[in-house]
């Protein structure tokens, strides 16, 4: 197998289930610029959440991750603030096509969720749907996505992969 | 095995006899929109890929959430998408109403059509028969490039909605029965399609409401096949081409409900989610500070007809503010035209210029510990403002009723 994705190993923050895109970026923000509308990611629950996270950083999530408003603002902002990716139990549609659009790799898998905590470090291997929880040695599958979207992931987001292609 | 609605526009766009759920296929775009709140996304991610716009005629550029804008940076983004969509040569819809009554206004929305918009209510347009979706501006770029994008084919759940509603229960009570037993991801990745004897009764403002709220159960689309009182709307508006179709007799749902429209009674979603419903019996009493009527589930003219109807000769309760928002410059026009602004203005309501106002959070925000009460289309934590303020959710005789009295009420003791 070819290896087009690298590696990504990460802490974890961990969610519950309906985080909107009201609460990932509230509209108040999106008219600003990215660097600025970061500062304000998940402020209605998590106000410190921007100031906590690093670059590689993982979420975990439960179900319909980023449900809610289209706004695209949600997945530049988590970037923007260095998240590599994202595990959930199931994605909310348009934040799920938003995602993948922007190159931030979104990952379903139930139990990956249910069965790690805040804090541990993950390893997810998109070439293989591989997550391995490095701090409890337990390993998941994810959800398989299809190829074409692993090449738009692989390439960082549609627009490098439209122009290549 | 036949098709449904859902799956003939899709197989008609892709070029192709016959979808199958699942099935992913690329699509031709009859109607793309974008938005200011996500242009500046749009603009990066086009300006990377093309010069013009693949077919102006199909591209509709909007300003309907910062008007008036309110702060520099609003106006700074208003101007920035109205210079490009004038450089493009593209019709200026700009600041006619909210993008979903606007498709309407102008005939744009039209059976059988392919529509994605950067809004996640556009499953509105569902109301006229066509595919409507929403999908993110770095998509919309590629379809203003290419105008084609990619589409998992959905199965589709069918609710047939029978019976006569009861005086002051409106669609949106409709709606929010369903997100009430169904709760708000039953419907994801799916189309819902809305038929039976209540839709057929039902005007189009009323099912533009409901399919607006398939959004909030977590559909894909909503969409209602066309019959007469659709026909009446193409034959006065609609000049683009369009076709009409309808799901085959054996087509395969993936789940089917029935509902009993006769036995719906007032309803109210209760903070944070639309899925959070109880009877308005449950809630009486809860004090409000807020009454918002309008948005895309929320602002057409019937809303604002019921409202009248509930507000004429009455006065809003001294501690509540009741923003009144009609959905598009035509229904604004139509209110004023059958009196319906100087009913809201005499009761004390302020009425605003059509957009999606106190809806998303720009204007009509809510301060700490603040109650609104709101016919619109979701009551997200904080998403009128400060996250420590509280929205519910009900149809407009409800909003109207309890903006009286300053608490929530049962529509029906006060008219």
């Amino acid at each position: 197998m070819t290896m087009k994705h690298k590696i990504l190993r990460g802490r974890a923050w961990k969610f519950g289930d309906d985080i909107n895109t009201d609460i990932i970026i509230p509209s108040q923000y999106t008219e600003l610029e990215p660097k600025k509308y970061a500062k304000h990611v998940m402020e209605p629950i998590d106000p410190d959440f921007p100031k906590k996270v690093r670059e590689g950083d993982i979420i975990l999530a439960g179900k319909t991750f980023g449900s809610g408003s289209s706004r695209e603002h949600a997945v530049v902002a988590l970037k923007e603030l260095g998240i590599a990716a994202i595990i959930a139990e199931s994605f909310a549609r348009i934040f799920f096509r938003n995602a993948i659009n922007q190159g931030l790799p979104v990952i379903e898998s139930e139990e990956a969720v249910q069965q790690s905590k805040e804090g541990e470090e993950l390893e997810i291997n998109l070439n293989t749907g591989e997550i391995r929880n490095l701090s409890s040695g337990r390993s998941f599958k994810g959800v398989e996505l299809p190829e074409f979207i692993l090449d738009i992931i692989a390439k960082g987001g549609a627009i490098p992969y439209y122009k290549k292609v | 095995m036949g098709m449904t609605i859902t799956e003939k526009i899709l197989a008609h766009a892709s070029g192709k006899e016959r979808v199958f759920p699942g099935e992913i296929v690329s699509c031709k775009i009859d109607l793309v929109c974008i938005d200011e709140i996500q242009f500046p996304i749009f603009y990066n991610a086009f300006k990377e890929i093309a010069e013009k716009i693949w077919d102006p005629e199909r591209t509709v550029f909007i300003v309907d959430h910062y008007i008036p804008p309110c702060t520099i940076e609003q106006a700074e983004a208003n101007k920035a998408l109205k210079e490009f969509a004038r450089k493009q040569g593209l019709k200026p819809y700009i600041e006619e109403g909210i993008k979903h009554q606007v498709f309407r206004m102008h005939g744009l929305a039209r059976p059988g059509i392919t529509i994605v918009g950067t809004d996640s209510h556009t499953n509105t347009s569902g109301t006229f028969g066509a595919f409507a979706t929403a999908l993110g501006p770095t998509e919309a770029a590629i379809i203003c490039k290419t105008g084609e994008i990619w589409f998992k084919v959905p199965e589709t759940i069918r609710f047939d909605i029978s019976g006569k509603l009861n005086a002051l229960v409106t669609a949106k009570d409709i709606a929010l029965s369903i997100l009430g037993k169904y709760g708000t991801r039953f419907a994801q990745y799916k189309a819902i399609e809305f038929g039976g004897t209540t839709i057929e009764a039902m005007s189009l403002d009323g099912r533009m409401a409901l399919c607006c709220m398939s959004t909030e159960m977590g559909a894909k689309n909503g969409i209602i096949e066309p019959d007469e009182k659709l026909t009446e709307y193409i034959n006065q508006r609609v000049s683009k081409p369009y076709k009409i179709l309808k799901s085959d007799k054996d087509s395969k749902y993936y789940q089917q409900y029935k509902i009993d429209a006769s036995a719906i009674e007032p309803l109210v979603a209760t903070p944070h989610s639309p899925g959070n419903v109880k009877p308005v019996s449950e809630v009486e009493g809860v004090k409000i500070d807020q009454a918002f009527i309008g948005s895309c589930a929320g602002g057409n003219l019937e809303d604002l007809e019921m409202a009248a109807n509930v507000l004429k000769g009455r006065v809003i309760h001294p501690n509540v503010r009741m923003i009144i928002t009609p959905a598009s410059n035509e229904v604004y026009s139509q209110a004023e035209e059958k009196g319906f602004i100087k009913t809201f203005v005499d009761a004390g309501a302020k009425v605003s210029c059509s957009t999606c106002s106190a809806c998303a959070g720009f204007e009509g925000v809510l301060a700490t510990g603040e109650v609104c009460l709101s016919s619109s289309t979701r009551n997200f934590k904080g998403r009128m403002g400060s996250p420590k303020s509280d929205i519910y959710l009900a149809s407009t005789a409800t909003v109207a009723a309890s903006a009286i009295k300053g608490q929530i009420v049962d529509p029906r003791r006060i008219v």
